[in-house]
């Protein structure tokens, strides 16, 4: 039943969501712009354009499929067996998350450099050098695999434990072993979960800044790049932008159909839990030996090569901690904002479905488009704004506005599988009690999706720390990020230097993801998840 | 019947949703101390109707009216927290985030705390939930919800409760209990309240003022005597309980049936129905004989599936069962069935 | 969410604990003593450059790093407000683009022209060149003699046939290089050269210029195009492996045209709407001085621009190559002819 439905032009919720979609949505609005004013004079060739179209599918590809197939096996693992270090997997395996995305690219390429102690012992012991190499399309691949399976781990690891076990049983009795049982029956059930997971993993590729470019592997981002900067074409640079866009809405709306289907899960009464079965002898060593070399390939290998690579640097304390404050509070600050917005939309979002989705862009959109996106409002910005572009506080209030326009999407599903909880009749109670319609929203909604807010926090809270290309464009004077500077380092082909402000990332993101990961392990359907 | 002001008067009320009319110029009025149910089947628009009330739905057309102040008409429309209504949601929509005392205080802001507990401890108790209290909602049963989210909403003191199908949730031998707890308790507060139901039971046994509805307009009102045994019309009398349609004719405000002739003041010639509820036929020694198809025990009662010349009628008794195939003697007392016209479209 | 409010405030404040305190004045629009920096250098030798300028002058430096074409664009979305004092960047190509775009305003300065060549700074003093890099050969002298390298066409030569290391034709360094090359010989003969040294390359290109380096000394590659100072910095540096590499390696200063090596520049001009000019010209100034000078070239291992400053240690052990007096201002406008007969030629 529609609450309030018809003469409700007004709502305050509804002109709120509004208002933070207009302003997620300005960067978007800011890329169409540019692609549709001046002339495209970019002289890149269809050749080249193909290639790089090409290369951009092989890489979601593969990132897709290599994502899928690992991030289920992991999860398929831990939820539905037992076997030695399981409960450590279960939380470990989502590690990778406090990584940022260039960080493993910095480790995997000088980890397998041709000039690298590997290769050269490789070499040396064998007369023959390792077949694999990371500044390639395989390279760029794996490493964006290994920094982006949690998402489909995670999301299949939930969909496997709330999933009832009667599905299962049912398959057991129309006849099938066990084995089948989950291909036929279990599989299908988290389909839509494994296709939200993969989603993601794929939007965070297409999202990519620093990786891919650090790995030097030329995709339509690189063509984006190019009819910019070297053609000075900011019109051919929007116009290459458009088809990645595009394909960031098309993964948007794959993610949002896989959560239809979620909802259906959680809505089983007769839920009870399924009991892991026991693994024995190689099966379970084979099982603990696949955690473990996911965890060490996805997390261990790369932070222990931070580390190392910052050993063999003195830090610069002084620098190093004011770009961690910098870090940590902006983080901070920009999650609050993300998941104010987010908020807003999402209790406005049951009457703009369409407009909450266009919100959401932002987060599959390319690195580079983002920069070229976010110029347009912030110049309008920059002109108004008292002290212009070189006060701190315009210069902050930007780069936050930035982060929530990019990062909308992790906050916003979250959120709104959290006031799905909020039944129709719960918010015509509040204001049949006396509420107007932002009281209800702060007396009900807000606290009964208090969980869902404080998840949504902390998801925004490690993309921001980890965030590169608004930093890089929008900050205020003096003001660099850890991302900022390990980036620094990285053009400057110092990638020891860079370690540190790696370390320090990945510090902050630990305990946050590992938090975030064990309290999805500790929810159970029907449990409030806060 | 209280000729006390109305509390609220709802005038020629319509709503749509796209094509269909949920609610069709709806005239209804609630009266202080007065408890008026609103009966029909799902769909009907009764709920729809309840919601305008309440300020959730906005009207497409005609007026609503508290007293002398409009809450909803041309031009007007005062939004649900600013109305003096209580309700009370089919799901009972308690918040889970809330121990049962907190959901009671929800709708007493802006009074001192003491005041407020007090008012809602009060209620509690009125409404035997004084040991749960501090207890969440969801670790409560049905009927102790039911009651949680009625003294949630006469907490504020409402001059109209509204009650959306307040007992469909309850098991079937809860739903007396709770019926009575509820009934003194709406007495005690003294507002005009509307109770929405589809359950002809539940109405009957708890409505001053009755009203039917079908498709999106009232059919028929009175108090529920009146109504259950004069039905306007075939579905009237359907919706209040069981009841057997005996095809007749009218002729000069004359039917006549098999059990001989019915008066039908007021009824145009033609096709008609004779109406008859199952237990105003009797097993008689004399009357028309019937041959016994279908034979049921129903605990108190003993329901028999009888042809009478080929028509289909039920009967109740207390009487011994009798098996099917065996012939019986039926007699009705014609007075206490209503004839009817068979087509009855027109509105009340 | 109203737990996260204070949550907010805690993060703004902290925000505001840690900027730099006196950061919120930078730019305004006066000569208020400091000077903003937008610097697409990203050097660590550069903040010992701002400190020194701080020191001597009282004028604090405020900067913003990054790409030098999000720079730009910043700075042309910035418009008139825009607080930029100063343009810095690590190409000449780059200078121009910011120059085409009408961000850079003519700085007239006696000091500057005489400090810098005329061959290193843009005609109307737009921009100055403060440092120069040599874009040149690494090769493997157990495998390379050094006159076989010693002009550029020999890199593209059948002799270096799948035993060239370069990196890939979003370089900067590498367009400028083909800039200079086209407007040596014209895009016909630069452009067989383009196709020589695609068909030279031992493997796709990949990497840094310390990558190429670290392959010829890996043996992957015989020879490969880097700038001077990654050579340097790696010979002078404190990475032992990095140094045992530029043992197995060494530079060749390939000339062209018998003239000398391919000289790029990083330097800066005076912004269009710089707030504080004057602090600007002093900058500008201060970079072209010998003291400036010495930090740039010892710190960064690049060589010094102006020529009464003798290269300090370690990068005089180098300083001594002829390097080529084309205009550093023609490769920019070079540049997109360049990127295109790149491609053509299936330089990624």
């Amino acid at each position: 039943m529609p609450v309030l439905r018809g003469g409700v032009d007004g709502s305050p919720l509804r002109i709120l969501a509004l208002l933070a979609a207009a302003l997620a949505m300005l960067p978007l609005a800011g890329v169409v712009a540019a692609a549709m004013s001046g002339q495209a004079t970019a002289d890149i060739a269809a050749r080249d354009l193909t290639r790089y179209a090409l290369s951009s599918i092989t890489l979601s590809a593969g990132v897709a499929v290599s994502t899928a197939v690992v991030g289920a096996v992991a999860a398929w693992l831990v939820a539905m067996h037992r076997f030695p270090g399981r409960d450590l997997f279960a939380w470990a395996l989502a590690l990778p998350l406090a990584i940022p995305a260039f960080a493993v690219a910095y480790a995997y390429a000088d980890f397998l450099d041709v000039a690298g102690d590997l290769r050269t012992w490789t070499r040396a012991r064998w007369g023959a050098d390792l077949p694999f190499n990371m500044r390639t399309l395989g390279g760029a691949t794996f490493v964006l695999s290994c920094a982006f399976y949690p998402y489909v781990y995670l999301a299949m690891r939930a969909a496997l434990m709330n999933q009832s076990v009667q599905a299962l049983e049912a398959a057991r009795m129309l006849g099938c072993s066990p084995g089948q049982a989950v291909l036929r029956a279990a599989l299908p059930l988290c389909r839509p979960a494994l296709a939200a997971g993969v989603a993601l993993a794929v939007m965070e590729t297409l999202a990519d800044y620093g990786a891919v470019q650090f790995l030097g592997v030329q995709t339509l981002t690189t063509g984006v790049v190019r009819a910019w900067f070297v053609y000075g074409s900011l019109t051919s640079a929007a116009q290459f932008a458009l088809p990645l866009m595009a394909a960031a809405a098309i993964l948007l709306w794959i993610e949002r159909s896989g959560r239809r289907g979620r909802s259906h899960d959680a809505a089983n009464i007769r839920w009870r839990r399924l009991e892991a079965s026991p693994l024995k002898g190689a099966r379970a060593l084979a099982a603990s030996g696949f955690c473990l070399v996911l965890l060490t390939v996805g997390f261990l290998l790369p932070a222990i090569w931070l580390g190392l690579a910052a050993m063999g640097v003195t830090p610069e304390w002084p620098r190093l901690l004011r770009a961690s404050a910098h870090s940590v509070a902006l983080s901070s600050a920009g999650a609050v904002a993300t998941v104010f917005l987010a908020a807003l939309l999402a209790l406005g979002a049951g009457r703009l479905p369409v407009t909450a989705r266009l919100a959401s862009l932002g987060y599959a959109t390319p690195g580079a488009v983002m920069a070229i996106g976010l110029l347009a409002p912030a110049a309008l910005f920059w002109k108004i704004a008292p002290g212009g572009s070189a006060s701190l506080w315009v210069g902050l209030t930007l780069l936050i506005f930035a982060y929530a326009a990019r990062l909308m999407a992790a906050a916003l599903e979250p959120i709104e599988a959290g006031l799905s909880r909020v039944t129709p009749s719960m918010v015509a109670a509040a204001r049949n009690l006396g509420r107007s319609e932002v009281g209800a929203a702060l007396a009900v909604q807000a606290p009964m999706a208090r969980g869902a807010l404080l998840t949504a926090l902390l998801l925004v809270f490690i993309d921001v720390l980890k965030e590169l290309p608004a930093t890089l464009i929008l900050r205020p004077f003096n003001f660099d990020t850890l991302a900022v500077m390990a980036d620094n380092y990285a053009r400057d082909e110092r990638l020891a230097n860079a370690g540190w402000p790696a370390l320090l990332i990945v510090a902050a993101a630990l305990p946050v993801v590992v938090w975030l990961t064990r309290r999805i392990t500790v929810s159970r359907p029907g449990e409030d998840a806060a | 019947m209280s000729l006390g002001p109305a509390d609220i008067r709802v005038q020629g009320v319509t709503k749509h949703y796209g094509d269909r009319t949920a609610v069709d110029r709806i005239d209804l009025e609630l009266r202080p101390g007065r408890i008026t149910a609103l009966l029909g089947p799902s769909g009907c628009g009764k709920s729809t109707l309840l919601r305008l009330i309440a300020g959730l739905e906005v009207p497409d057309d005609g007026r609503i009216l508290a007293g002398e102040t409009m809450l909803a008409g041309p031009a007007t429309f005062v939004p649900p927290e600013r109305r003096s209504v209580g309700l009370v949601f089919q799901d009972y929509a308690l918040f889970p985030h809330l121990d049962v005392l907190e959901n009671v205080m929800f709708g007493l802001r802006g009074r001192p705390a003491a005041e407020r507990r007090r008012r809602a401890l009060a209620l509690l108790d009125q409404l035997r939930l004084g040991s749960r209290t501090r207890d969440w909602p969801h670790t409560l049963s049905g009927g102790e919800q039911q009651r949680a989210a009625l003294a949630r909403a006469l907490a504020r003191d409402p001059a109209v409760v509204l009650m959306d199908e307040p007992f469909s949730g309850l098991d079937p031998h809860l739903r007396a209990e709770v019926r009575a707890t509820v009934l003194s308790a709406l007495r005690e507060a003294d507002a005009a309240v509307l109770i929405v139901t589809h359950d002809a039971e539940d109405a009957l046994l708890m409505a001053d003022d009755l009203v039917l509805m079908s498709r999106g307009a009232v059919i028929q009102r009175g108090t529920p005597r009146d109504c259950y045994l004069n039905p306007i019309s075939r579905e009237a009398a359907g919706m209040l309980g069981d009841v057997n349609a005996v095809p007749t004719t009218v002729r000069d405000g004359q039917a006549r049936t098999p059990f001989g002739t019915a008066s039908a003041p007021g009824i145009a010639d033609g096709d008609a129905f004779l109406l008859v509820r199952p237990e105003t036929l009797t097993l008689a020694a004399t009357g028309v004989s019937a041959k016994v198809v279908a034979a049921r025990f129903a605990g108190a009662m003993n329901e028999l599936v009888l042809d009478i010349d080929g028509l289909a009628l039920r009967l109740r008794t207390q009487g011994a069962p009798s098996g099917p195939g065996t012939q019986v003697t039926v007699a009705l007392d014609v007075d206490r069935a209503r004839v009817v016209p068979s087509s009855s479209l027109d509105r009340v | 969410m109203t737990r996260s409010i204070p949550l907010a405030a805690a993060a703004l404040l902290a925000l505001a604990a840690c900027s730099p305190s006196n950061t919120e004045k930078a730019g305004a629009p006066t000569d208020s003593g400091e000077l903003n920096l937008y610097t697409a250098r990203h050097y660590d030798a550069d903040l010992a450059l701002y400190e020194r300028f701080t020191k001597e002058t009282g004028i604090k430096v405020n900067r913003i790093e990054g790409n030098p074409d999000q720079l730009i664009a910043r700075m042309t979305s910035e418009g008139a407000s825009s607080p930029a004092d100063v343009f810095l960047a690590a190409d000449a190509g780059a200078l121009w683009r910011a120059q085409n775009a009408n961000l850079l305003q003519p700085t007239s300065s006696p000091a500057l022209e005489a400090a810098i060549p005329a061959n290193l700074r843009e005609p109307e003093g737009r921009w100055f060149g403060f440092s120069r890099r040599a874009r040149i050969v690494a090769y493997d002298p157990a495998k390379v003699r050094p006159e076989e390298i010693d002009t550029y066409e020999e890199i593209a030569s059948p002799r270096f046939r799948k035993k060239l290391c370069v990196r890939s034709a979003d370089s900067v360094y590498n367009l400028s290089l083909v800039g200079a090359l086209i407007e040596a010989w014209g895009p016909q003969k630069a452009g067989e050269w383009v196709k020589g040294v695609v068909a030279n390359m031992a493997r796709p290109p990949e990497g840094g210029d310390r990558d190429q380096i670290r392959a010829v000394g890996a043996g992957v590659c015989e020879i490969a195009l880097t700038n001077s100072y990654y050579y340097i910095r790696m010979a002078g540096g404190g990475d032992a492996k990095d140094k045992a590499v530029t043992d197995k390696v060494k530079l060749a200063f390939s000339s062209l045209d018998g003239q000398g090596a391919h000289v790029n520049i990083s330097g800066g001009g005076v912004a269009a709407n710089a707030p504080n000019r004057e602090n600007a010209v002093r900058f500008l100034e201060f970079l072209a001085s010998p003291e400036a000078q010495n930090i740039v070239a010892e710190k960064n291992s690049e060589f010094t621009a102006n020529p009464a400053v003798p290269a300090p240690a370690p990068v005089d052990a180098y300083a001594g190559f002829q390097a080529h007096p084309m205009s550093v201002a023609t490769y920019g406008p070079r540049q997109s002819e360049a990127q295109s007969l790149m491609s053509a030629a299936g330089w990624r």
